[in-house]
């Protein structure tokens, strides 16, 4: 004997049912007023319980009885058809091939009409019937054999199932069903509500699910529900070696991660927050945070109702600045205004807090994530554009796996990428205050020096910035700042080269290092100097002979020593720093980021007034007395 | 007298899908009510409070944006006041309904705000329409209730005693359904089920060849 199914919700006569109830398996499927009147009511979500709980207990059935309509009030809804969808397309009910029946009074051309799912009307393994009673049914069923395996893929590809009306609005497919997959392959679906309930259990997820899994060679491929537990062995590593502290220990920090995004509450925050808790070290898990919005009256909201976009990027300014994130994960359309067709990407909310973080720290590494088709126009321009790091596209057509994956690697690349940006900007930006007011004296006398200056420093941090695209940006940079450091001891307040003497200023008093006469330079390096071994290596030591021009390393030399009262001119990586300088000139495009950082601590330190130091003023070349310049007069006039 | 209130706490979204021209006719439709404060009086009906409700025969309000209490306090009241209860919701993806103590509609936010609300709320304030369903299915709205009616027919037509089988389910009973299609559709089909199938089958033909 068949083993049937029938599915009512006491819309079949009461002698039919009787009858069923006798020799076959009968399911009522009654979605009741109270969970109607649920906060969280999803019929889907409603349905896939129902069926799920009858469903999963191992019975197979020969064929399905469903009516057009379950829905004693909505006889629109024909969510008959919808019911028959879930069954034929959640492989975890064990149905997916089972003949299906729909009974009822209705045309099948008028349902055909009526409803958006009536294409499972006249698929492959379905009948229709207008005659209900239990011999009907048998003769039906008899016509009808199990969907054959191969024909599937076709069922799926012609069944063109469209996502509900809501998703012409705000609420994007790609965004939901990335949320869904992502979640499932990590592991955490079950710890999102909004996944748990919402999105595993909608109809039309179940159909991409489908479309993405079911293989025509091998059926049903690697599942939500196989999953091997071990897997994915992936993870994000937050740590970040800060050096060593003064035990010689090495020190490190955690990279901090922030999210922006309207849709954070909705599953997202703990989509990342599973993600991040992926690397099986605690202490070297990234120090992950979101954006959450409040009202006047300090209460949390949701970005769109907010009346207009300021209060959101004003709040997302705060909360950067006060988090202090290495990467923020950003969101473009976080209000209604966002959505509206025509939108400039200029006004938009994401934007606009794009350009604010930019303001904060050009650093930190900003990755959009959207699911908007614009999207992909936005990542052509990537770098030259948004001036955004990356992008984490939400898609409904990749592989799980692979976009995660990818996630994983942008923000473990990124993560050093921010670190060392954010330490180059916070320098950067030290420097640039030490650049006096634009009225000052100072100013209007060296106006061409902290022109350039300004210039370089952006320069520098464009090219550090873009050192992915090519290593030798590194470089490139490197000597940008070092201009800086040979347009600052080229000032004739700092160094001045006279036909007889090189001298370096401190304030009002200036110090001869270099004399010459007719035949000779002489360098005033005595013992002050001794610490330079390029130095004294190179030229006599002692009030000498030399045959060298000024060059920036005596400048600079000079300038430590004399202008800042340093013992020699090792100090702040003197020494290294020009020998890198020279390398690069001869080829060498190769630089570790720290002697980034160390010329621009190099910089700071010169550039800064407060270091003056008036300590080796007097192991200067002795300025000639009155008396002397007579004699040497008197001399002269004496030769000739 | 009937009266609207719209509870919305997106305002650019209203805007935006409805378009501003649109939402001026809303405001300013008479016996409509659109919340300037929405938050104050979703509070209010969070913390359990009726008052805000006083007077409205019709609530259409945003669900996401309310807690169950505040729901519980909406359904009380429409069980009260025999009042009427539209929820949307981005988050709603397919339309439900029930008629219980009160009548309830849920749909998406894009269902509610079609050119659709407009015409429904004009017919509503001037009685001329108490069918929530048509905010949401339009002018199909009578097919509804005709494919639901032909469905009673058929049941009475089998001879069942649709009385003493519903009061065994105790839910929603056929009888009910039917004095509820009967009003809805106006007493006007024979008192021969047989016949009376058969008109409904024509006017359903007749609207379905329409659409």
């Amino acid at each position: 004997m068949k083993n049937w199914l029938v599915i009512h919700n006491d819309n079949i006569p009461n002698a039919l049912l009787k009858e069923f109830k006798e020799k076959q398996n009968i399911l009522k499927f009654d979605i009741t007023p109270a969970l109607q009147m649920n906060e969280n009511f999803s019929f889907d979500n409603e349905a896939t319980e129902i069926l799920e709980s009858h469903f999963l207990n191992e019975k197979t059935y020969d064929c399905i009885f469903i009516p057009y309509n379950l829905n004693k009030e909505l006889y629109l809804d024909f969510s008959g058809l919808k019911i028959a969808l879930h069954i034929r397309l959640s492989h975890r009910l064990s149905h997916t091939f089972c003949p299906i029946v729909f009974y009822g009074n209705e045309d099948p051309l008028h349902v055909a009409k009526l409803s958006p799912h009536s294409n499972i009307l006249f698929s492959i393994g379905t009948l229709t019937s207008n005659k209900i009673s239990y011999e009907d049914f048998n003769l039906t069923s008899n016509h009808l054999k199990e969907m054959a395996f191969e024909d599937y893929a076709n069922f799926l590809k012609e069944l063109n199932l469209n996502p509900s009306v809501n998703y012409k609005s705000h609420h994007s497919v790609a965004n939901e069903f990335a949320l869904f997959q992502w979640s499932t392959f990590i592991g955490c679906d079950d710890q999102i509500d909004e996944v748990k309930v919402n999105l595993k259990t909608r109809l039309y997820f179940k159909y991409l699910e489908a479309l993405r899994l079911f293989d025509t060679d091998v059926g049903w491929t690697f599942g939500i529900d196989q999953r091997d537990p071990g897997f994915p062995n992936i993870s994000i590593d937050g740590k970040i070696n800060e050096g060593k502290d003064k035990d010689g220990k090495e020190k490190y920090q955690l990279a901090k991660v922030l999210l922006i995004d309207d849709e954070a509450k909705k599953g997202w925050e703990s989509f990342y927050d599973n993600l991040f808790k992926l690397n099986p070290d605690e202490n070297s898990r990234v120090d992950f945070d979101s954006l959450r919005l409040v009202n006047l009256e300090r209460k949390e909201v949701e970005c769109k109702t907010f009346l207009d976009r300021m209060p959101i990027i004003e709040q997302a300014q705060k909360k950067v600045k006060e988090f202090d994130p290495d990467i923020v994960l950003l969101d473009l359309r976080l209000h209604d205004d966002d959505f509206k067709q025509g939108v400039s990407p200029d006004d938009l909310t994401g934007i606009q807090i794009l350009r604010r973080i930019e303001k904060i720290n050009r650093g930190i590494q900003v990755i959009i994530t959207s699911a908007s088709n614009k999207i992909w126009n936005y990542e052509a321009s990537e770098k030259t554009g948004l001036g955004v790091d990356g992008y984490i596209i939400k898609s409904d057509d990749e592989n799980p796996e692979e976009s995660v994956k990818k996630i994983c690697k942008k923000v473990n690349d990124l993560i050093p990428k921010a670190v060392f940006l954010k330490a180059v900007e916070e320098k950067m930006a030290s420097i640039k205050q030490l650049f006096p007011e634009k009225e000052s004296e100072d100013y209007i006398k060296n106006n061409s020096f902290y022109i350039s200056s300004l210039t370089n420093l952006d320069v520098a941090f464009k090219l550090f910035n873009d050192s992915k695209i090519n290593k030798k940006y590194n470089a490139f940079g490197f000597l940008q700042l070092f201009m800086i450091l040979e347009d600052f001891v080229k000032r004739e307040d700092i160094c001045w080269d006279y036909s007889k003497k090189f001298v370096v200023k401190n304030g009002n008093t200036e110090v001869i290092v270099v004399k010459r006469d007719d035949k000779r330079s002489y360098i005033k390096t005595e013992n002050i100097m001794r610490g330079d071994l390029r130095f004294k290596n190179i030229y006599t030591i002692g009030e000498a002979t030399f045959d060298h021009w000024i060059d920036t390393n005596i400048r600079v030399s000079s300038v430590l020593i004399f202008r800042n009262g340093l013992p020699n001119a090792d100090q702040y990586k003197w020494p290294e720093l020009r020998n890198l300088r020279n390398d690069i000139a001869h080829g060498n495009d190769e630089i570790k980021s720290e002697y980034i950082l160390y010329i621009l601590n190099f910089l700071l330190f010169v550039l800064n007034n407060d270091n003056l130091k008036e300590t080796n003023i007097d192991k200067g070349f002795k300025k000639k007395s009155e008396s002397d310049k007579l004699n040497d007069l008197q001399n002269k006039f004496k030769k000739h | 007298m009937k009266s609207v209130l719209i509870i919305e706490d997106r305002k650019s979204r209203q805007e935006n899908m409805l378009g501003k021209k649109k939402c001026q006719i809303l405001r300013e439709l008479e016996g409509v009510t659109v919340s300037a404060r929405p938050e104050e009086v979703i509070e209010q009906l969070n913390a359990g409070n009726q008052d805000v409700l006083a007077n409205f025969s019709l609530i259409i309000i945003h669900r996401s944006s309310i807690k169950q209490t505040g729901l519980n306090t909406l359904y009380e009241f429409g069980a009260k006041n025999n009042s009427s209860l539209v929820l949307f919701s981005g988050a709603i993806n397919s339309v439900s309904y029930i008629k219980d103590k009160f009548e309830l509609l849920q749909l998406s936010s894009l269902e509610l705000y079609s050119l659709r609300l407009i015409n429904f709320l004009e017919n509503y304030l001037d009685n001329n329409s108490e069918h929530l369903i048509e905010i949401a299915y339009g002018e199909k709205w009578r097919l509804n209730f005709l494919l639901q009616y032909r469905q009673l027919l058929f049941f009475k037509n089998q001879k069942e005693d649709l009385l003493r089988e519903d009061l065994e389910r105790n839910n929603v009973t056929k009888i009910d359904l039917m004095i509820v299609c009967e009003n809805v559709l106006g007493n006007k089909y024979s008192n021969d089920t047989t016949q009376a199938m058969k008109d409904v089958d024509k006017e359903i033909k007749t609207i379905m060849a329409q659409l």
